[in-house]
């Protein structure tokens, strides 16, 4: 579409100033014809005169002045002029001196004419004299030309008048070429044809004195230069230009039908029209070429690499132009291929690596499989002779062995703290061990967790009391109920009081909050202990982990009851977690599920874990 | 390809000549003659050339139908033949016009005229004929003083001149008084002479050497033309220095012609007949008047007479017979 604009407002502009140019060009051609036939008409005349003018300075009028035998002279005038039909020679008072005429001396030819004294008077003041234009015989063009005698250069005798033919013009402007149909011809300011190549038009004595170009020609005021637009003498709209010949008061008229000046131009236009025409379907074949080879490739590239880009990279662009754009495709099915290789390749490392990391998984499951199992094992083995050792501990410390000395009675005490320590320790493990191996049942029911700390409160009071720490619970006056394995809770909660007794100072204080926390309930239990750093506090729920500082070396633990704790919280699908700031205190927050009998499937799914 | 090739029959259509078929009717040309004598017709010669130049050529672009008639009173005859045809134009030079007028009205006809056409009543004025006539006038009456003017030059002596004129042909009374006009101007005494047939030229040659007649002046018509030879033969057997309108004469024998050039008349008229074949109406073709006059001098016929012929005469002639 671009392409056929273009070629339409070029092929307008074209015409545009073809119209111009061949106008400009036309009046400068026509004004140089108009120009030069003028200068043709002009000379038939001057020839004329300068006939006159020889034959009015000879040698016989030095010698003889004017007189009657003058008429020879001007016999030989006539056969040296054709056109001067009669030739009058009188002296400087006007009488007739000599005369020769084509038609015998009785007949001259301005008889009636009253151009005698006017010629007389402008010739006889050294100048040449043309007169108006007249008809003879009602139809021949003639004209009067008269000129001084001079005998003596400068010594006018007399006046040399002649008639002289106009019809003789025909030959100069029908012997002018000018175009296809143009012509030219001469008028007299008073309207008179003067010559025309129809010389019929001059013979009918057309007055041309109405005519749009001849008062142009006649008006000083009117532009020369411009060519005319007008009608001719039969009406046919032509461009004209005039040259005025002003000796003569004549114009000379250059006439060019308005056909036959724009045929040359509507030809170029139609040319010009035709041109555009087939530029505009060679543009249209060039655009449908441009589709087919350019436009369609693109596309079809388009969606390929879009294709390729939503992640078919077996996709391959086929298209088979056996150009640049089928080089590109070419290096973008090569990129294709290269990241399908790649994924190939990524996919199966993967492959690999998931197939590896399953296996060092299933090795280390079975690892810890065997491991509980191993500890399970062990602490069950361990039991049955610790109980043995206890049992005969208890037994020498009850007197069954007889009385004890003191250091038999305070090794006997020391063999049973250590046992029952011991025995904690294989309880621990076992508990873990079950709890690890998912061995570990839940005997669920409602428990009121406000109850509940109270009991392990309670339980622990005497502790506290021993290190005057304050030991609060505090709760929320609605009832916050859990549907939880009481035993298991009570045991978290005494391990986690416990261990707040534990690393609290005397005259310190643990608080127990029991409160509703939307779904769940949530118990925590803050102390003014001396905290747990944080870097610390992210392996405090690891097993055997014992955290440093002097109060926890004073202690003695297992290392296992945080373990346990987050074990069995989560087992019951709760939470437990910790924020502790040193020198100020530790709360461990436990939440569980609150409320009445979860769904059966909702149980199910927190059992089997 | 297609297009394209559309496209190019387009522009050869655009461009391309429109041939117009030929016409396969020829125009046809009736020519009425006035014809005493078998003698061959020089103007008819010219007016075939006339129309040869113009690019008519007998038989191929047109067709002249030649009539001629031996008497006047056969012109009319042959003139109704000629409508009957019918032809195109008809051409009737001299003595031919009142006959083809006569006729018919509505046949364009070409005269070749020595008198004045609008007092002979063949058109309405000179630029603007108005009927279905024009053509050529010959001057015959402003060149009639001419001619005995130019006699005179050649043989100054003269004072008795014998004039031989058809007294039925159409401008005979005004060129026979512009002669006596120029007669008494130059001081000659006119012996008038009607001859209507070839015996009435015999009879008047013995009546010129009765009277004493020094020289003949025939007036140019189809009966002087026709005798032309006679004539010329006649008057140098008599020692007579005579003078004509037209060339032919002298070729025959005569001393000298002025008047218009026949072949340049006889080409303006197929110059008409050219015109009207393509469309122009009579009516609307001035008459025109012959351009071209000639003087023509037979130095041998003078050197027969005895006759000096003036240095500045031989000048001026356009031809001159040796």
């Amino acid at each position: 579409m671009l392409v056929c604009g273009g070629l339409v407002a070029s092929g307008l502009v074209e015409l545009y100033f073809r119209y111009h140019e061949s106008w400009e060009q036309l009046a400068v051609l026509q004004r140089e014809i108009t120009a030069a036939a003028a200068f043709k008409v002009e000379r038939f005349v001057r020839e004329i005169e300068a006939n006159l003018r020889a034959a009015a300075r000879n040698r016989a009028l030095t010698e003889h002045g004017l007189t009657p035998d003058y008429r020879f002279e001007l016999r030989r005038l006539l056969t040296v002029a054709r056109p001067i039909t009669e030739a009058v020679a009188v002296d400087a008072h006007g009488r007739e001196q000599a005369r020769a005429s084509r038609f015998g001396a009785e007949l001259p030819l301005d008889r009636g004419l009253n151009n005698g004294p006017a010629a007389l008077a402008r010739a006889l003041a050294g100048r040449s004299y043309f007169g108006p234009v007249y008809f003879a015989w009602g139809s021949e063009p003639y004209m009067t030309v008269a000129v001084p005698i001079e005998r003596f250069p400068g010594e006018v005798i007399g006046v040399l008048r002649a008639q002289v033919n106009l019809k003789y013009v025909w030959d100069v402007v029908a012997g002018l070429t000018i175009g296809s149909g143009g012509q030219a011809y001469a008028a007299a300011r008073r309207g008179a044809l003067v010559a025309h190549p129809e010389i019929t038009l001059v013979l009918q004595q057309r007055d041309v004195a109405g005519l749009e170009q001849f008062k142009a020609a006649f008006n000083p005021d009117a532009p020369r230069r411009a060519p005319l637009v007008a009608s001719s003498l039969d009406g046919t709209r032509v461009v004209t230009t005039s040259t005025l010949i002003p000796d003569l008061d004549w114009a000379v008229f250059v006439e060019q039908p308005l056909d036959a000046v724009y045929r040359p131009l509507y030809a170029s236009l139609a040319r010009t029209a035709i041109l555009v025409l087939v530029g505009l379907a060679v543009a249209l074949l060039a655009g449908l070429v441009v589709t087919r080879r350019v436009v369609r490739p693109l596309e079809t590239l388009k969606e390929g690499v879009e294709r390729i880009g939503r992640g078919d990279l077996a996709f391959r662009i086929e298209l088979g132009t056996g150009d640049e754009l089928e080089a590109l495709a070419d290096e973008v099915n090569g990129m294709a291929a290269g990241l399908e290789d790649a994924r190939a390749g990524l996919e199966r490392k993967v492959r690999e690596r998931t197939a590896q990391l399953l296996a060092a998984n299933e090795k280390l499951e079975e690892l810890d499989r065997l491991k509980s199992e191993f500890v399970s094992n062990v602490s069950h083995e361990l039991r049955t002779p610790l109980t043995a050792i206890q049992g005969a501990a208890d037994n020498m410390r009850d007197g069954l062995t007889g009385a004890l000395t003191e250091k038999q009675a305070r090794y006997l005490m020391r063999i049973k703290s250590n046992t029952d320590r011991l025995a904690r320790l294989i309880e621990d493990l076992l508990n873990l061990s079950r709890l690890e191996a998912g061995k570990l049942d839940l005997r669920r029911t409602q428990v009121s967790l406000a109850e509940l700390a109270g009991e392990v409160t309670d339980s622990l009071r005497p502790v506290a009391l021993e290190k005057r720490i304050a030991l609060h619970v505090v709760c929320d006056d609605a009832p916050v109920t859990a549907w939880v394995d009481r035993d298991r809770v009570a045991q978290v909660l005494v391990n986690l009081i416990g261990n707040a007794l534990k690393f609290t100072p005397v005259d310190g204080q643990v608080t127990i909050s029991v409160r509703a926390d939307g779904e769940n309930a949530r118990v925590s239990i803050a102390d003014t202990g001396s905290g747990i750093p944080p870097d610390e506090a992210d392996r405090i729920f690891e097993r055997f982990y014992q955290g440093r500082g002097s109060a926890r070396e004073k202690t003695s633990g297992t290392g296992l009851g945080l373990t346990i704790c987050k074990a069995l919280v989560e087992r019951h699908g709760g939470t437990i977690s910790l924020e502790s700031r040193p020198g100020i205190g530790s709360t461990f927050s436990v939440t569980l599920p609150a409320g009445s009998q979860p769904g059966r499937a909702v149980l199910r799914a927190l059992d089997q874990r | 390809m297609t297009v394209l090739l559309a496209l190019a029959a387009v522009m050869l259509l655009a461009t391309g000549p429109v041939h117009a078929q030929p016409s396969t009717k020829l125009p046809r040309v009736g020519y009425l003659h006035l014809r005493p004598t078998t003698a061959p017709i020089p103007s008819f010669e010219a007016f075939q050339e006339g129309l040869r130049q113009l690019g008519y050529v007998q038989g191929e672009t047109i067709i002249i139908e030649y009539r001629a008639a031996d008497e006047p009173a056969r012109l009319a005859e042959i003139t109704a033949e000629l409508v009957r045809i019918p032809v195109d134009v008809i051409v009737a030079p001299g003595a031919a016009i009142h006959a083809a007028k006569a006729v018919s009205t509505a046949v364009p006809v070409v005269f070749g005229f020595s008198g004045d056409p609008v007092e002979a009543g063949l058109v309405a004025s000179l630029a603007r004929p108005g009927g279905n006539m024009t053509g050529v006038t010959l001057f015959a009456l402003e060149l009639a003083g001419k001619r005995l003017e130019l006699l005179k030059d050649t043989a100054p002596w003269l004072s008795r001149v014998a004039v031989l004129a058809h007294p039925n042909h159409p401008g005979e009374p005004r060129e026979l008084e512009a002669t006596k006009a120029a007669a008494r101007m130059l001081g000659i005494t006119l012996l008038h002479f009607p001859v209507k047939t070839l015996a009435d030229i015999d009879h008047a040659f013995r009546r010129m050497l009765d009277l004493r007649a020094e020289a003949v002046l025939a007036f140019p018509d189809h009966l002087t033309g026709a005798a032309r030879r006679e004539i010329a033969e006649f008057a140098l057997r008599s020692r007579l220095p005579t003078v004509f309108g037209w060339r032919p004469y002298v070729d025959a024998g005569g001393l000298l012609s002025y008047g218009p050039r026949m072949v340049d008349t006889n080409q303006r008229m197929a110059g008409y007949v050219a015109r009207i074949l393509k469309g122009a109406r009579p009516a609307d073709l001035p008459v025109e008047q012959p351009t071209l006059l000639e003087l023509v001098i037979n130095l041998r016929t003078a050197q027969r007479l005895g006759i000096e012929v003036p240095a500045h005469l031989l000048m001026e002639a356009d031809h001159v017979i040796r």
